[in-house]
């Protein structure tokens, strides 16, 4: 009683993912019950064992915060691996290959990325790889449109629905990391929805301040990635601004979402 | 004998690698191993050990494996990487340069 008390304190101070809490929690159990069942066979009874025991894990709010702490920051390869799809986008649109075979192999290199790494563990860094193959799969079906009109309705209600599941398997694990997965469909459904204009020098820019601030969401803590999903709904408002306007409504209330529903999370805990 | 906790925060990747690095180890175990071969020289709260070990890991000194066990528990193990086991040399190394150093200016044995 008294440990498990223990461990659902701790379960409600730690901010991760549940798949991280989950492991966290698994290893604090296992190592109080293993040391209960060692003091219980020094002779002491369960409650005085969990008493002692308890005591000598220490306080649930320093261990909470220690582990918040290292789990927040990402590494720097996991923030060079995360924001390299946009950085790609960038060098694409500035070199004007957007309609090239570069584009063609990039946009099939972060399916292949996605489904390798997505399928076997998910690092918050594969999800932006996700977005992106979600864009390819998004303009399978724009191109399906001018030739299959039925076939491209059906094949587009399987892609939303596909991509919402994501989503919400995504809020499951941790909310604050929709903008990663959600940002690229925005960007160019946009682009798509318009009939592929040409990409401002703005937009293309764009691509590069999103990949800064994808590092940076990475690595920073807690307020840091607060405050590049604030500057993300800034650069993202710039970019489809110049690109349409039908996405200017949708891109600052998702984030806003994201955000609300990551606090009410924390707060119910 | 009492130590500043900051000598021990200085030091914690050091002692935690060496134990790892003679055997992979589960979180309990390297909490036993620790007060045996310190002979009850280093007591700490348990449950800081735990971020500590996710910070050797970020840093991809360490690698973790979960294991099953019979009694429907899992145990995560411990596992130095080559790039832990390089870091130790150097720790140890450095570790035995300063120690010697202060034991000389200091008049110890």
């Amino acid at each position: 009683m008294i440990a498990d008390s223990w461990i659902e304190r701790i379960r409600g101070l730690l901010e991760l993912s549940s798949s991280q809490k989950e492991e966290v929690l698994c290893e604090l159990s296992t190592h109080l019950e293993e040391e209960v069942e060692e003091l219980e066979r020094g002779g002491l009874s369960g409650e005085e064992a969990s008493i002692k025991v308890v005591e000598a894990l220490g306080s649930t709010e320093e261990i909470a915060r220690e582990l918040n702490q290292v789990y927040a920051h990402g590494s720097d390869k996991e923030a060079i691996l995360a924001s390299l799809p946009y950085f790609l986008s960038f060098l694409l649109f500035s070199l004007g290959l957007e309609e090239n075979m570069g584009a063609l192999i990039f946009a099939g290199g972060t399916v292949i990325v996605a489904v390798l790494v997505g399928r076997t563990a998910r690092p918050p860094w594969v999800l932006t790889w996700m977005g992106y193959s979600f864009v390819l799969l998004f303009a399978l079906g724009f191109l399906l449109w001018d030739i299959i009109f039925p076939l491209a309705l059906a094949y587009g209600l399987l892609v939303i629905s596909l991509f919402i599941t994501k989503v919400i398997s995504v809020v499951r694990e941790d909310s604050y990391l929709i903008p990663l997965i959600s940002v690229p469909p925005l960007i160019f459904g946009e682009w798509f929805l318009e009939g592929t204009p040409e990409f401002k020098p703005l937009t293309v820019l764009g691509f590069l301040a999103l990949a800064v601030l994808c590092s940076i969401f990475i690595m920073g803590g807690r307020r840091a990635k607060l405050i590049v999903c604030l500057t993300q709904i800034f650069v993202l408002s710039l970019i489809l601004g110049s690109v349409g306007t039908a996405g200017l409504w949708a891109l600052p209330a998702i984030t806003m979402a994201c955000l609300v529903l990551r606090e009410a999370r924390v707060e119910q805990h | 004998m009492v130590y500043s906790s900051e000598l021990l925060k200085g030091s914690v990747d050091t002692i935690l690698l060496s134990l790892i690095a003679e055997n992979p180890v589960y979180g309990y175990q390297i909490v036993r191993e620790l007060e045996k071969k310190s002979q009850g020289y280093f007591v700490f709260k348990e449950g800081t050990l735990y971020p500590a070990l996710r910070r050797l890991e970020r840093k991809r000194l360490v690698i973790s494996k979960w294991e099953d066990l019979q009694s429907g528990r899992k145990r995560r193990y411990y596992y130095i990487t080559d790039q832990g086991s390089k870091f130790l040399k150097d720790k140890k190394a450095e570790w035995q340069g300063f120690s010697l150093a202060i034991n000389l200016i200091a008049g110890l044995p």
